[in-house]
């Protein structure tokens, strides 16, 4: 048994790295890409699923393209043009009467093909009610309807740096007539935008002023997300009351959040230069098991390093928190929209154009897929008054799981700033001082002797193998520790 | 002749031990939305010392970072990359004994320096960002050269007198349109060699040493018409009086010397010709003495109705009379508009061509659009539709963003054909605005006809069409109306039209809850 254990030299270089190895992701979430017709220029900027295992693409060329034969395998799609002359399409949502709601530039418009030749021939203008002022950068994201029907945008702010019209840096909800909710500001320069398993709504920023890192930030009702320049339009918004406080510059989140009551911290920090450089496109994963072993969690994009997230959420004291982890790599342009369809699909759109992406291709429409195959991972990081509880996958093996030696901590914040994004600050190393292991193998409490109220704590668990010897597939999780759950 | 004894003399003189060359500073920008630097070569000598000044005009951070190599700027960039976590405080610079200078990150619209010594001997750099996902486009060379930048020899220049508006045929034109025959002693195509500034032309001969095999960009900019031509071969025609703008070619060519014609005309008011050209090894080198910054360059992306449908595009379109939400529609008849969904009117006219959504469809495409065709006529900005008590009553103002105020935006319905009919509410009339063209471009009489139809009149008031500005008395022949200088409209349906504030106002007239307009529009 014990021979086991001893590390084999290759097992070795491969923990010595932080990379992930993209092979053993693919065992068990093999990724293909999905042909596009020849000289075709498709830039996915939204994606919903269509009865039928089809796909409404919408793309930053404001076209929407349906595609057939996503699900086969091998893929077979087929591609048809459904609509053209839209502009920069960020979210397109099907309804069950066959209306696509598409997020683009000007506004929320539907969609319908009323003739039944397979185009679109009705464009209602939903609600155009938000300013733009030419500025590239004022980029409209859309959701899919929450439970009410409305759609959430998340606007950019102008040139990513200021508020120059009406609703820049601001979410609004859309109702199906057309009525326009305001219901945050604090807006930066968002990646995506859709909700977790229990419908909140949640979106992702990107790292730059008031922004450390990018993050995935709770759309609270009411809440201030952290850039205070579309605060201007508060006279625009009498739903909400009065502007919330300027936070201070060159401070911290949970300095300010005393300051400024309505500051709703990033739920998740997906760390600049770990996890990715500029986060996009959400899915949850509503699948009951379909995708795998994390039902109930979330999937992140990240548009420059070309890779999904995920993250494990949990509320404490009312707010959001939680730990993101590494999850598939190896995609072939930048993510912009991602989707889960209930049969363990994910679908990921890529672009590159404008930003440069690692994947090197211009554009990719990519499918992940869980094949059955339970990989080795940290299922789930939970926060507790002294320390986190860690669940796994797999059973690990218990010996590897109770000896300090094979894990280790660190934990750091950003500085909350007005300039362009934050170095790592306020660092230190947690003194891991006690691990209960459960005797299944499944999970494990870590104490550790200082736990930092807003810092991400982060954890690599480079030496804990499975039975069979194996390491987890990502060994490393982070943390967000906006509330320390009470004894 | 003179040209090559002077070559001579420098290549004779040409110091063979290195002196200390001067310091050169060479500034290099980053392009706002397009991840690129303004310069994918620059030019330096062995041993210079040299110091490059990177403005970022860009949205987001990046560095310069100046390798010792030619073709590693990937694998460095890689190793960047891969400092993860550390990279922000490392400015993303990795250990790597490639590295040979470089700036900090440099936040966005902030500048930074970097200085270093060019290497002793001749060759390729490398420059690149090593921010994360950015050096696969942001990239360039530097060349260590003594050599100095290919140019123009023995160019000469013959003048011509004479009003074009397009290129003529110049060698078989009559004696009286010939001025002069002058060698041009620096070898630069510049308009100082006459002092001629009206109808006149230029055509200049020379000879260009192509130094290797390979693709050359040439870059001919003018005002008005010009053509380049190699070898006999015409490489570029940027013709007709249009004012200063830039064509450019890429070209394959054998190395060698070339023989290069480059032939101008100015019909009248401000002039201009330069030429520059790229190759391997060196960028933008200018054979005119005249430099003008480039202007942003993009692939062309050229938008046309297809299949006989429409194309609809709604990319940021200038002229715009302040809206931000115009949607142009291309016809098959080549009579082209744009209806602006922020004022709830007819915006633009132009006939040709549609439109080059290149600027768009390249980096993260920012800046508006113009027509690309002809005969653009720019509409008033404000509401057209108003319902007003009196039509004396002031027209109704846009609110302080340029938007409509009384009127809403709908959407618009596709025909079986693809054309739009947009539609829109003014105090709860309804109306749909459907405007289609009747001939097509070259006919004798080409028309864009504009059908509104309206329902359930308003509940007070009448609603009124604002037309536009005549100085007409009465409508002329047809039942034309001049309106603006450069259209003229006839109206069907509707009571006589009014004046008022120096506008002419249509009063709609309802019948059992309908009303219908139908306007022409014909180019003058």
């Amino acid at each position: 048994m014990s021979s086991r254990f001893v590390p084999s030299l290759a097992s070795l270089l491969l923990c010595s790295t932080a990379l992930a190895d993209p092979a053993r992701e693919e065992m068990s979430y093999p990724l293909v890409s999905l042909a596009m017709p020849a000289g075709a220029v498709i830039e996915p900027g939204g994606i919903d699923l269509l009865p039928g295992q089809r796909l409404a693409v919408g793309t930053r060329r404001g076209e929407v393209w349906i595609v057939e034969g996503a699900y086969a395998e091998p893929p077979q799609p087929k591609w048809t043009l459904f609509a053209s002359g839209l502009h920069e399409i960020l979210g397109v949502a099907a309804a069950a009467d066959g209306a696509l709601t598409i997020t683009h530039r000007p506004g929320v418009e539907r969609l319908r093909d009323t003739d039944g030749d397979g185009r679109a021939d009705q464009f209602e203008n939903i609600s155009d009610g938000w300013g733009i002022n030419g500025d590239y950068h004022e980029y409209a994201f859309g959701s899919r309807p929450d439970r009410d029907g409305n759609i959430w945008t998340v606007l950019c702010l102008t040139g990513s740096f200021s508020s120059d019209v009406p609703f820049r840096g601001w979410c609004l909800q859309i109702t199906p007539t057309g009525e326009i909710i305001p219901t945050c500001s604090g807006v930066r320069s968002p990646g995506g935008i859709g909700p977790n398993a229990a419908g909140d709504m949640f979106y992702t920023d990107n790292q730059g002023p008031w922004n450390g890192s990018s993050s995935l930030k709770w759309l609270k009702p009411g809440g201030f997300v952290g850039h205070p320049d579309g605060n201007r339009w508060f006279d625009l918004a009498p739903n909400l009351g009065k502007a919330p406080t300027s936070p201070q510059s060159n401070s911290r989140l949970v300095v300010e959040r005393e300051r400024v009551p309505q500051l709703v911290p990033p739920a998740v920090f997906l760390p600049h230069g770990r996890l990715g450089a500029s986060s996009s496109g959400i899915a949850a994963d509503t699948t009951v098991g379909k995708f795998g072993p994390f039902a109930g969690q979330m999937f992140v994009g990240d548009q420059c390093y070309s890779n999904v997230s995920r993250v494990f959420l949990e509320q404490v004291n009312g707010l959001y928190q939680g730990a993101a982890i590494m999850f598939r790599e190896g995609f072939k342009s930048g993510c912009v929209p991602l989707r889960i369809d209930a049969d363990g699909s994910m679908f990921y759109g890529g672009t590159a154009r404008g930003w440069g992406s690692r994947g090197g291709q211009e554009f990719s429409l990519e499918r992940v897929r869980w094949n059955g195959v339970t990989p080795f991972e940290i299922h789930e990081m939970r926060a507790k008054p002294d320390g986190f509880e860690f669940t796994f996958t797999q059973p690990a093996d218990v010996k590897s799981l109770a000896d300090a030696a094979n894990w280790s901590a660190s934990a750091w914040t950003y500085i909350y700033q007005s300039d362009y994004g934050s170095p790592e600050v306020d660092e230190y190393k947690p003194v891991i001082e006690k691990i209960e292991v459960a005797a299944d193998g499944l999970s494990a409490r870590v104490h550790v002797d200082k736990l930092t109220k807003g810092h991400i704590h982060h954890f690599t668990l480079s030496g804990v193998r499975n039975p069979a010897g194996e390491s987890l597939v990502h060994d490393s999780a982070y943390y967000t520790l906006n509330e320390i759950p009470r004894p | 002749m003179k040209f090559a004894f002077v070559a001579a003399l420098t290549t004779a003189f040409a110091p063979v031990v290195l002196a200390a060359e001067p310091a050169v500073s060479i500034q290099l920008r980053t392009q706002s939305g397009l991840m690129k630097y303004d310069q994918s070569s620059v030019r330096v000598k062995p041993g210079q010392s040299v110091e490059i000044t990177l403005q970022n005009t860009d949205q987001l951070p990046h560095n310069l970072v100046i390798l010792k190599e030619e073709g590693v700027f990937m694998e460095v960039a890689q190793k960047a990359w891969e400092l993860g976590e550390k990279g922000p405080l490392k400015q993303w610079i990795p250990e790597d004994p490639r590295v040979l200078a470089h700036t900090p990150m440099i936040d966005p619209g902030q500048s930074g320096k970097v200085a270093f010594t060019a290497p002793d001997t001749e060759g390729v750099l490398d420059f690149v960002c090593t921010f994360p996902g950015h050096a696969m486009i942001m990239n360039g060379r530097i060349l260590v050269s003594r050599a100095p930048a290919p140019g123009l020899s023995g160019l000469t220049c013959m003048v011509f007198k004479g009003a074009w508006d397009k290129l003529p045929d110049f060698l078989a034109l009559p004696q009286e349109n010939k001025v002069s025959v002058d060698e041009v002693n620096d070898n630069l195509i510049a308009l100082g060699v006459t002092p001629l500034r009206d109808q006149f032309g230029l055509v200049f001969n020379g000879g260009l040493e192509i130094p290797v095999d390979g693709e050359y960009v040439f870059h001919l900019g003018s005002d008005d018409g010009s053509r380049l031509v190699i070898d006999d071969q015409e490489v570029i025609r940027h013709d007709g009086v249009h004012p200063y703008s830039e064509k450019r070619k890429k070209v394959k060519l054998a190395a060698g010397l070339r023989r290069v014609r480059v032939e101008y005309f100015e019909s009248g008011g401000e002039e201009a010709l330069t030429l520059a050209w790229s190759g391997p090894g060196f960028d933008r080198v200018w054979l005119s003495k005249d430099e003008r910054p480039p202007g942003e360059e993009f692939p062309e992306a050229i938008l046309a109705a297809t299949d006989g449908r429409p194309v609809m595009y709604r990319g940021f379109l200038s002229p715009s009379g302040g809206s931000r939400r115009l949607i142009a529609v291309g016809t098959p008849e080549q009579l082209h508009y744009a209806f602006d969904q922020d004022q709830l009117r007819l915006a633009l006219l132009w006939k040709g061509s549609f439109l080059d959504a290149g600027r768009h469809w390249v980096g993260r495409g920012a800046g508006d659009i113009s027509p690309l065709g002809f005969a653009v006529v720019e509409r008033p900005a404000g509401e057209e539709f108003a319902v007003l008590a009196s039509p004396d009553q002031p027209w109704p103002a846009l609110d302080p963003r340029g938007r409509a105020t009384r009127s809403r935006y709908r959407g618009y319905a596709l025909d079986a054909a693809g054309a739009p009919t947009f539609r829109y509410t003014l105090e709860g009339v309804e109306i749909d605005d459907a405007i289609r063209p009747v001939g097509r471009l070259a006919e004798a009489s080409d028309l864009l006809v504009r059908t509104l139809s309206l329902r359930a009149a308003p509940a007070g008031g009448t609603v009124y069409f604002r037309l536009g500005a005549s100085e007409d008395a009465a409508p002329g022949a047809g039942g034309f109306w001049r309106i603006g200088g450069s259209l003229q409209v006839k109206v069907e349906g509707g009571a006589a039209p009014v004046s008022s504030h120096g506008q002419l106002l249509v009063p709609v007239t309802f019948d059992q809850g309908q009303a219908r307009l139908q306007i022409s529009y014909r180019w003058l």
